[in-house]
Protein backbone atom coordinates (compact mmCIF):
# COMPACT_ATOMS: atom_id res chain seq x y z
CA UNK A 1 0.00 0.00 0.00
CA UNK A 2 2.85 2.42 0.81
CA UNK A 3 4.57 1.62 -2.61
CA UNK A 4 1.18 2.41 -4.14
CA UNK A 5 1.20 5.63 -2.42
CA UNK A 6 4.66 6.48 -3.13
CA UNK A 7 4.09 5.55 -7.20
CA UNK A 8 0.85 7.62 -7.18
CA UNK A 9 2.62 10.73 -5.39
CA UNK A 10 5.65 10.42 -8.20
CA UNK A 11 2.92 9.74 -10.98
CA UNK A 12 1.16 12.73 -9.80
CA UNK A 13 4.21 15.34 -9.62
CA UNK A 14 5.88 13.89 -12.99
CA UNK A 15 2.49 14.50 -14.84
CA UNK A 16 1.82 18.37 -13.60
CA UNK A 17 6.03 18.72 -14.74
CA UNK A 18 4.97 17.37 -17.92
CA UNK A 19 1.78 19.57 -17.90
CA UNK A 20 3.32 22.57 -16.94
CA UNK A 21 6.23 22.07 -19.06
CA UNK A 22 4.06 21.56 -22.02
CA UNK A 23 1.72 24.43 -21.54
CA UNK A 24 4.76 26.40 -21.01
CA UNK A 25 7.45 25.65 -24.13
CA UNK A 26 5.32 23.70 -26.40
CA UNK A 27 4.18 26.47 -29.38
CA UNK A 28 0.77 27.42 -29.27
CA UNK A 29 -0.82 26.40 -32.15
CA UNK A 30 -2.68 29.01 -34.55
CA UNK A 31 -1.22 31.59 -32.78
CA UNK A 32 0.16 33.60 -35.99
CA UNK A 33 -2.33 32.08 -38.42
CA UNK A 34 -4.77 34.25 -39.74
CA UNK A 35 -8.78 33.34 -39.63
CA UNK A 36 -8.33 31.89 -42.92
CA UNK A 37 -5.80 30.26 -43.04
CA UNK A 38 -6.98 28.92 -39.08
CA UNK A 39 -10.13 27.66 -40.49
CA UNK A 40 -8.11 25.83 -43.86
CA UNK A 41 -5.89 23.60 -40.94
CA UNK A 42 -8.68 23.66 -37.93
CA UNK A 43 -11.29 22.01 -40.12
CA UNK A 44 -9.10 19.96 -43.02
CA UNK A 45 -10.45 22.18 -45.42
CA UNK A 46 -9.87 21.03 -49.67
CA UNK A 47 -8.35 23.60 -52.07
CA UNK A 48 -11.98 23.45 -53.39
CA UNK A 49 -13.32 24.18 -49.91
CA UNK A 50 -11.32 27.18 -48.68
CA UNK A 51 -11.99 28.55 -52.45
CA UNK A 52 -15.71 28.50 -51.90
CA UNK A 53 -15.55 30.21 -48.22
CA UNK A 54 -13.44 32.44 -49.84
CA UNK A 55 -15.90 33.27 -52.38
CA UNK A 56 -18.98 33.02 -49.37
CA UNK A 57 -16.58 35.85 -47.35
CA UNK A 58 -16.14 38.25 -50.34
CA UNK A 59 -19.95 38.02 -51.32
CA UNK A 60 -20.69 38.57 -47.20
CA UNK A 61 -18.02 41.33 -46.95
CA UNK A 62 -20.51 43.71 -48.34
CA UNK A 63 -23.28 42.61 -46.61
CA UNK A 64 -21.19 42.87 -43.61
CA UNK A 65 -20.15 46.50 -44.55
CA UNK A 66 -23.93 47.80 -44.98
CA UNK A 67 -24.92 46.07 -41.68
CA UNK A 68 -22.12 48.50 -39.70
CA UNK A 69 -23.70 51.55 -41.96
CA UNK A 70 -27.26 51.08 -40.78
CA UNK A 71 -26.05 50.03 -36.86
CA UNK A 72 -23.87 52.90 -36.44
CA UNK A 73 -26.16 55.76 -37.58
CA UNK A 74 -29.09 53.33 -35.28
CA UNK A 75 -26.75 54.11 -32.62
CA UNK A 76 -25.52 57.58 -33.32
CA UNK A 77 -29.11 58.87 -33.94
CA UNK A 78 -30.05 57.12 -30.39
CA UNK A 79 -27.04 58.84 -28.52
CA UNK A 80 -28.30 62.21 -30.27
CA UNK A 81 -31.76 61.69 -29.05
CA UNK A 82 -30.39 60.99 -25.55
CA UNK A 83 -28.31 63.64 -25.52
CA UNK A 84 -31.59 66.17 -26.36
CA UNK A 85 -33.08 64.88 -23.42
CA UNK A 86 -35.44 63.23 -26.12
CA UNK A 87 -35.93 59.71 -23.93
CA UNK A 88 -39.69 60.01 -23.17
CA UNK A 89 -40.37 60.88 -27.11
CA UNK A 90 -42.44 58.49 -30.01
CA UNK A 91 -38.76 59.48 -31.92
CA UNK A 92 -36.74 57.86 -29.32
CA UNK A 93 -38.78 55.12 -29.20
CA UNK A 94 -38.94 54.12 -32.82
CA UNK A 95 -34.99 54.75 -33.06
CA UNK A 96 -35.23 52.57 -30.31
CA UNK A 97 -37.29 49.70 -32.11
CA UNK A 98 -35.49 50.20 -35.07
CA UNK A 99 -32.29 49.70 -32.98
CA UNK A 100 -33.75 46.09 -32.22
CA UNK A 101 -34.69 45.69 -35.63
CA UNK A 102 -31.25 46.32 -37.15
CA UNK A 103 -29.71 43.66 -34.87
CA UNK A 104 -32.12 41.10 -35.15
CA UNK A 105 -31.29 41.39 -38.97
CA UNK A 106 -27.50 41.72 -38.50
CA UNK A 107 -27.85 38.19 -36.11
CA UNK A 108 -29.66 36.82 -38.46
CA UNK A 109 -27.38 37.50 -41.59
CA UNK A 110 -24.22 36.76 -39.42
CA UNK A 111 -25.97 33.24 -38.47
CA UNK A 112 -27.04 32.73 -42.07
CA UNK A 113 -23.13 32.99 -43.10
CA UNK A 114 -22.14 30.83 -40.59
CA UNK A 115 -24.37 28.00 -41.89
CA UNK A 116 -23.62 28.79 -45.43
CA UNK A 117 -19.61 28.60 -44.68
CA UNK A 118 -20.49 25.17 -42.74
CA UNK A 119 -22.22 23.74 -45.30
CA UNK A 120 -19.12 24.01 -47.05
CA UNK A 121 -17.56 21.75 -44.42
CA UNK A 122 -17.79 17.98 -44.08
CA UNK A 123 -20.23 17.83 -42.21
CA UNK A 124 -18.84 16.81 -38.86
CA UNK A 125 -16.36 19.42 -39.27
CA UNK A 126 -19.53 22.06 -40.27
CA UNK A 127 -21.12 20.36 -36.84
CA UNK A 128 -18.19 21.81 -35.03
CA UNK A 129 -17.30 24.65 -36.83
CA UNK A 130 -20.81 25.98 -35.73
CA UNK A 131 -20.93 24.97 -32.18
CA UNK A 132 -17.65 27.12 -32.21
CA UNK A 133 -18.45 29.79 -33.26
CA UNK A 134 -22.39 30.37 -33.14
CA UNK A 135 -21.83 30.80 -29.09
CA UNK A 136 -19.36 33.81 -29.69
CA UNK A 137 -22.44 36.01 -32.10
CA UNK A 138 -23.03 38.99 -30.16
CA UNK A 139 -26.55 38.26 -28.81
CA UNK A 140 -26.10 34.53 -28.63
CA UNK A 141 -28.57 32.85 -26.29
CA UNK A 142 -26.59 29.53 -26.43
CA UNK A 143 -29.47 27.65 -26.17
CA UNK A 144 -30.40 27.26 -29.90
CA UNK A 145 -30.09 23.95 -31.66
CA UNK A 146 -27.48 23.91 -34.31
CA UNK A 147 -28.18 22.41 -38.27
CA UNK A 148 -24.93 22.97 -40.19
CA UNK A 149 -27.54 22.31 -43.08
CA UNK B 1 70.22 -32.12 -12.94
CA UNK B 2 73.25 -33.30 -10.63
CA UNK B 3 75.78 -31.47 -8.79
CA UNK B 4 77.86 -31.12 -11.31
CA UNK B 5 75.25 -28.82 -13.04
CA UNK B 6 76.64 -25.46 -12.95
CA UNK B 7 72.74 -24.00 -12.22
CA UNK B 8 72.00 -26.75 -9.51
CA UNK B 9 74.83 -25.32 -7.73
CA UNK B 10 73.51 -21.83 -7.64
CA UNK B 11 70.07 -23.07 -6.76
CA UNK B 12 71.48 -24.56 -3.89
CA UNK B 13 73.28 -21.94 -2.80
CA UNK B 14 70.54 -19.68 -2.86
CA UNK B 15 69.12 -18.83 0.11
CA UNK B 16 65.98 -16.67 0.78
CA UNK B 17 65.55 -14.76 4.37
CA UNK B 18 62.23 -13.18 4.13
CA UNK B 19 61.71 -10.27 6.85
CA UNK B 20 59.74 -10.50 9.59
CA UNK B 21 56.09 -9.64 9.70
CA UNK B 22 54.59 -10.22 12.78
CA UNK B 23 50.96 -9.77 11.37
CA UNK B 24 51.11 -11.29 7.78
CA UNK B 25 48.37 -13.82 8.40
CA UNK B 26 45.87 -11.02 10.20
CA UNK B 27 46.86 -8.78 6.77
CA UNK B 28 46.11 -11.44 4.22
CA UNK B 29 42.82 -12.98 6.56
CA UNK B 30 41.73 -9.01 6.33
CA UNK B 31 42.28 -8.84 2.63
CA UNK B 32 40.03 -11.83 2.25
CA UNK B 33 37.23 -10.95 4.53
CA UNK B 34 37.10 -7.52 2.56
CA UNK B 35 34.31 -7.25 0.08
CA UNK B 36 34.71 -6.72 -3.23
CA UNK B 37 34.21 -3.14 -4.88
CA UNK B 38 33.15 -2.89 -7.99
CA UNK B 39 33.91 0.24 -9.61
CA UNK B 40 30.75 3.40 -9.09
CA UNK B 41 28.68 2.97 -13.28
CA UNK B 42 29.66 6.33 -14.80
CA UNK B 43 26.52 8.39 -15.15
CA UNK B 44 25.49 7.11 -18.54
CA UNK B 45 25.92 3.55 -17.62
CA UNK B 46 23.35 4.09 -14.95
CA UNK B 47 21.24 6.30 -17.20
CA UNK B 48 21.14 4.04 -19.84
CA UNK B 49 20.12 0.65 -17.71
CA UNK B 50 18.22 2.94 -15.26
CA UNK B 51 14.91 0.96 -15.33
CA UNK B 52 16.86 -1.56 -13.86
CA UNK B 53 17.47 0.62 -10.80
CA UNK B 54 14.38 1.51 -11.09
CA UNK B 55 11.12 -1.21 -10.12
CA UNK B 56 9.01 -2.40 -13.45
CA UNK B 57 5.95 -0.18 -12.13
CA UNK B 58 7.70 2.99 -11.21
CA UNK B 59 8.86 3.14 -15.01
CA UNK B 60 5.25 2.78 -16.46
CA UNK B 61 3.88 4.86 -13.91
CA UNK B 62 6.40 7.98 -14.58
CA UNK B 63 6.30 6.92 -18.54
CA UNK B 64 2.20 6.92 -18.07
CA UNK B 65 2.43 10.26 -15.96
CA UNK B 66 4.58 11.91 -19.07
CA UNK B 67 2.45 11.35 -21.44
CA UNK B 68 -1.06 12.06 -19.83
CA UNK B 69 0.83 15.02 -18.62
CA UNK B 70 1.91 16.42 -22.29
CA UNK B 71 -1.43 15.05 -24.00
CA UNK B 72 -3.46 17.39 -21.22
CA UNK B 73 -1.28 20.11 -21.96
CA UNK B 74 -1.27 20.12 -25.74
CA UNK B 75 -4.87 19.66 -25.73
CA UNK B 76 -5.12 22.69 -23.42
CA UNK B 77 -3.40 24.47 -25.92
CA UNK B 78 -4.85 23.59 -28.63
CA UNK B 79 -8.66 24.17 -27.27
CA UNK B 80 -7.53 27.47 -25.77
CA UNK B 81 -6.17 28.18 -29.56
CA UNK B 82 -9.07 27.18 -31.58
CA UNK B 83 -11.15 29.48 -29.32
CA UNK B 84 -9.47 32.23 -29.44
CA UNK B 85 -9.41 32.29 -33.00
CA UNK B 86 -12.92 31.38 -33.56
CA UNK B 87 -13.75 34.17 -31.40
CA UNK B 88 -11.56 36.48 -33.48
CA UNK B 89 -13.53 35.35 -37.05
CA UNK B 90 -16.59 35.72 -35.75
CA UNK B 91 -15.70 38.88 -34.51
CA UNK B 92 -14.76 40.00 -37.85
CA UNK B 93 -17.94 38.83 -39.46
CA UNK B 94 -20.47 40.18 -36.61
CA UNK B 95 -21.66 43.77 -37.35
CA UNK B 96 -22.97 43.54 -34.06
CA UNK B 97 -19.34 43.13 -32.16
CA UNK B 98 -17.50 45.29 -34.68
CA UNK B 99 -19.42 48.28 -34.10
CA UNK B 100 -19.53 47.74 -30.72
CA UNK B 101 -15.62 48.16 -30.30
CA UNK B 102 -14.84 51.41 -32.06
CA UNK B 103 -11.24 50.81 -33.02
CA UNK B 104 -12.27 47.84 -34.80
CA UNK B 105 -11.49 48.15 -38.90
CA UNK B 106 -13.94 46.31 -41.27
CA UNK B 107 -11.86 43.50 -42.78
CA UNK B 108 -12.92 40.46 -43.97
CA UNK B 109 -9.93 37.28 -44.42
Amino acid sequence: MKTFVRLSLLALVVAALAFGLTRWLAPHPHADADEMAWMKTEFHLTPAQTAAIEKLHEDYSPVCMEHCRLIREARARLTALDAANQRATPDYAAAQAEMTRLKAVCHDATQKHLKAVAAQMSPDEGRRFLDLTIPKLAGQSHDAPLDPR
Amino acid sequence: MNDHDPLSRVLNSWKHNPSHTPDFAKTVWARIDAPEEAPAPSFFAQFLHFPSHLPIAASFAVILAVLAGTGAGLALNHGQSTDRMAAAYVRSIDPLQMTADATASHSHS
